[in-house]
């Protein structure tokens, strides 16, 4: 596939955080209407790799390009002019939320379409009304719009978590990138933003690309799993190749005991 | 969000209207001129005393004319010279300096109620006190305080630098262990209290003093009294249209003998509430002794000065002596007009009494040479300063003693982690450091002087006790010159909160580059450490002495205030709302307006609702330069020892402070 028509195309990238390498050459394409789980043990670097593919990072010198949807987002570590279209092409989803937290789920619901609107309009809060609809069709669609009027701050985690797939739905994104979406959500909240990805990817055709550390759910949610371990892909393929061997592999010896005691859960 | 960016709109719309307002009325100036006064040593009521004068040189004049009353003689120079201020009664030496400046000559000059034509200085000592000739004051062992006027001042300052210390070479700041500027009253009761052991003074306020305070009089001895100084001058613009210097001249030179006996008496009544006795037709002339005496001045402080190098000094010397030789040869011409009028009119006298007329001529001519004015120039040793030098040995060392004890005590423990050796270091460096710097601050500070609190605390007492005798009458004017003092404050800081929002973005690390946050915040630095009043002085130029300079120069400062606060504010925010904001596609300035201001507000409100309280109370010190407000009361009643009067505006400003402090409380609640 050529890189124009492929959702995310990462060629030959390195980041490193002074003398730590966080990633080091990763390529890595996704095709459009693809749900992959990034997995790997804490400083992998697959959080890393999905920041730098929405630009959020800068990667080293001497790197190659990163696309979104056929848009430059970053090459040899520089922005490209043009990121700012690459991102508004993908809805990307926190661990933290990131939500403004003093403004309504319904304002921040509409603050996905600062990509497509006027300046001027963002600045002034004067956002057209068929984004002000758009944003209380995709709180009813998440299942938040009883508290659209509310603070985000004064929400629950799962709340604040649905609101951003909201914003990422008025930002009429084409694919979700998810860091992490579910690490500070109790079961059931995680249960249900997973289905709600699950569900944008299958209903609506969007790509999903989520960073999880709980390997059950990747395995109940994704259909492929793209592996790291010390800033190298080590594997990539489909989700049913995570063998007892290879997650042994992926998370070190210890992972052994941790499968022994507590059985996987498909 | 949307309720702050309308009310930035709201607040633009009407600067536009002021400035057209501005516009419009600077288009029919010049029928009105304004009139200055200078109230130091006055009440408050100043102002209502000049009010008839005024009343009536409008009627005669035909000119309307706006009166303006201010405390300091350098904002009302700078007005002349704006062009703000037309006509002013000055000191002798803001006169000198208005002329100088302002591009203004003196047309008349004032008389005192008893027609005297000048005043003397004098210098007071405590009634009880040893000194009894000018050489017991001058033995300049370092043993005595003595008190000057204000800077500018005739009478305080100049007089006795020219006639007393400039002829003997001495520098008052080496002569004495410690000298003081205070205005009049607070110098005579400085002294009748023993607080200096001398200070300066003149004879009409001794004369005021004799009506306001007569006890303080009976503590206080005259030591030496100065040659006749001149009375003050009236100043006019020179450019003021000639038929308006006609108008006002004729008035000035015949009110109070103009008329039949009823106006003459109402006239006479007025000048006498103002202590004036009239006034007579004057040039620049007039000022002629007082360049003499500023040049002495300026003689005596050029050889005393231990900062010029001796080249500089030579030359700073030959250019005072130059300006001596034309001020001489001015003088001279006057002199010599002079001595032709007097020697014409004793020749006329020679046919009838011809043996005085010869005595009276041989006389004039033998006196006039006599006053030609010779310079004697002496030069001084350079005076040795090894105390500053002492002071920061000391500082240093007790610096070093400390580091060396903290350095010991933070040895690694027997038991327990240790810390890093640089750790050691810095920690050790700080304390030490700051403990250094306070004992080296110790003297200059005059932090030896705390027993005296505790020794002197009923002296104190005394004091404050005259706070205790309220005095209600005019507290409604009071608070209406409070809820000036307020507005003032209002405007300035919301001026500047306007202007901190973008100055405050641009100084902050994570927002701008760092070729832009360092320019931004060493401007911010010096917006903060420009005193208000300097700042004040310097919008007096462009609008006119009034509030609106007020208004312009908290602004000023309060923006380099809240820039460095709001810019902190923005170093300490969360990234992830930025991020959260960035990864839509949206451009900088959204991401600024939705990541990271919402963050901010919170903390910026409570900034900006902190600095309208200290504002308020920053605002009645403007009243010094005359911009209006509780503050210039004040200080006119401080100066003239109203304490039931002052005792009542500091409670009216503790009330609207108090009153600002619980409205704020609200907002904050309400913003954060």
């Amino acid at each position: 596939m050529a890189a124009a028509d492929l959702a995310l195309s990462v060629d030959k990238v390195t980041k490193s955080y002074g003398a730590t390498i966080a990633l080091s050459g990763a390529s890595l394409d996704v095709a459009p209407g693809e749900m992959v789980a990034l997995i790997g043990a804490s400083g992998s670097g697959k959080s890393t790799l999905l920041r730098l593919a929405s630009g959020l990072v800068l990667a080293d010198a001497g790197s190659g390009a990163i696309r979104l949807f056929g848009e430059k987002v970053q090459e040899n570590g520089k922005l490209s002019a043009k990121v700012r279209r690459a991102r508004a092409k993908v809805g990307f989803i926190f661990q933290q939320f990131n939500l403004v937290t003093r403004a309504s789920l319904y304002a921040n619901a509409m603050l996905g379409s600062l990509g497509q609107i006027a300046p001027w309009r963002g600045i002034t809060g004067s956002f057209p009304n068929d984004v002000r609809k758009r944003a209380m069709e995709a709180l009813e669609r998440v299942g938040v719009a009883d508290h659209a009027a509310n603070r985000a701050a004064n929400l629950s985690g799962g709340q604040q978590q649905r609101g951003a797939i909201a914003r990422a739905l008025v930002q009429r994104a084409q694919a979700i990138f998810a860091d992490e979406p579910i690490a500070s959500l109790d079961p059931v909240s995680a249960r249900r933003v997973m289905r709600l990805l699950a569900e944008l990817n299958e209903q609506d055709g969007l790509t999903v690309v989520v960073t999880l550390h709980q390997v059950d759910y990747a395995l109940k949610y994704c259909r492929r799993a793209v592996a790291l371990k010390a800033g190298k892909i080590i594997y990539d393929g489909p989700i049913s190749g995570l063998t007892r061997e290879r997650l042994i592999e992926i998370y070190g010896d210890e992972y052994r005991d941790v499968m022994d005691e507590e059985p996987v859960r498909a | 969000m949307t309720f702050l960016i309308r009310s930035l709109a709201i607040i633009a719309a009407f600067c536009l209207l002021d400035a057209s307002g501005i516009a419009w009325a600077q288009e029919e100036e010049r029928e009105s001129i304004v009139f200055s006064v200078i109230s130091t040593e006055q009440t408050e009521a100043v102002e209502a005393l000049w009010q008839p004068f005024v009343a009536d040189m409008e009627e005669t004049t035909g000119l309307e004319v706006e009166l303006v009353s201010a405390i300091d003689y350098a904002g009302v120079i700078e007005a002349m010279r704006f062009g703000q201020v037309d006509v002013g009664w000055f000191s002798n030496l803001s006169g000198l300096q208005a002329i100088r400046l302002a591009d203004a000559e003196v047309f008349a000059k004032t008389l005192y109620p008893g027609g005297q034509e000048g005043y003397r200085s004098v210098i007071l000592v405590p009634d009880d006190s040893p000194i009894q000739t000018l050489d017991d004051l001058l033995v300049c062992d370092g043993s005595l305080s003595f008190a000057l006027g204000d800077p500018n001042s005739t009478s305080g300052t100049l007089v006795p630098l020219a006639y007393i210390f400039a002829p003997r070479g001495i520098d008052p700041q080496t002569c004495f262990s410690q000298v003081t500027n205070a205005n009049h009253e607070q110098t005579a009761l400085a002294v009748a209290n023993g607080f200096v052991d001398a200070g300066t003074n003149n004879t009409t306020n001794l004369e005021r003093l004799a009506q306001t305070r007569p006890e303080a009089l009976e503590d206080v001895r005259i030591l030496w009294t100065s040659p006749l100084i001149q009375t003050d001058p009236i100043v006019w613009r020179r450019d003021l249209p000639e038929d308006a210097k006609a108008d006002i001249l004729s008035f000035f030179l015949t009110y109070g003998f103009r008329g039949g006996a009823d106006q003459r008496a109402r006239e006479q009544a007025i000048l006498e509430a103002l202590f004036l006795g009239g006034f007579l037709p004057a040039t620049d002339e007039h000022l002629l002794p007082i360049r003499r005496l500023e040049l002495m001045r300026d003689l005596a402080e050029t050889q005393a000065s231990d900062e010029l190098e001796d080249g500089e000094r030579a030359a700073r010397l030959e250019q005072v002596e130059i300006a001596m030789g034309e001020l001489a040869a001015e003088e001279r011409r006057v002199a010599v007009r002079d001595l032709a009028d007097d020697l014409i009119e004793a020749r006329a006298r020679m046919d009838a009494e011809p043996d005085e007329a010869s005595a009276q001529i041989t006389g004039l001519v033998s006196s006039f040479l006599a006053a030609q004015p010779r310079i004697e120039v002496e030069r001084r040793a350079r005076r040795v300063t090894a105390g500053e030098l002492t002071r920061g040995l000391i500082g240093l060392g007790s610096g070093l003693a400390l580091f060396g004890v903290l350095m010991i005590r933070s040895r690694p423990p027997r038991f327990g982690p240790s810390k890093l050796m640089s750790d050691r270091l810095i920690d050790a460096a700080i304390w030490s450091g700051l403990f250094g710097l306070l004992i080296w601050s110790f003297w200059p500070a005059e932090m030896f002087k705390l027993p005296l609190l505790g020794a002197n605390a009923p002296r104190m007492g005394e004091y404050i006790a005259g706070f205790l005798q309220l005095d209600l009458d005019g507290w409604e004017g009071y608070a209406r010159q409070t809820l000036i003092t307020v507005q003032i404050a209002l405007w300035g800081t919301v001026v500047a909160v306007v202007a901190a929002i973008p100055f405050g973005l641009l100084a902050s690390r994570n927002i701008a580059p760092v070729w832009i946050v360092q320019p931004v915040r060493r401007l911010m630095d010096a917006f903060r450490a420009i005193n208000e009043l300097v700042v004040a002085a310097i919008f007096v130029a462009a609008v006119g002495l009034g509030p609106f300079a007020g208004v312009m120069a908290l602004a000023l400062h309060t923006t380099g205030v809240l820039a460095k606060l709001f810019s902190e504010a923005v170093e300490a925010i969360d990234d992830g709302p930025v991020e959260g904001v960035r990864a839509t596609g949206a451009g900088p300035v959204n991401e600024v307006v939705w990541g990271v201001i919402p963050q901010v507000i919170p903390l910026w409100a409570s900034y900006a609702l902190y600095r309208f309280e200290s504002n308020t109370r920053a605002a009645t010190i403007l009243g010094l330069i005359g911009a209006g407000g509780i503050g210039q009361v004040l200080i006119q009643n401080i100066r003239s020892f109203e304490y039931g009067k002052t005792a009542t505006i500091l409670l009216i400003i503790i009330a609207a402070v108090t009153m600002v402090d619980l409205l704020s409380q609200m907002l904050r609640k309400r913003l954060v």
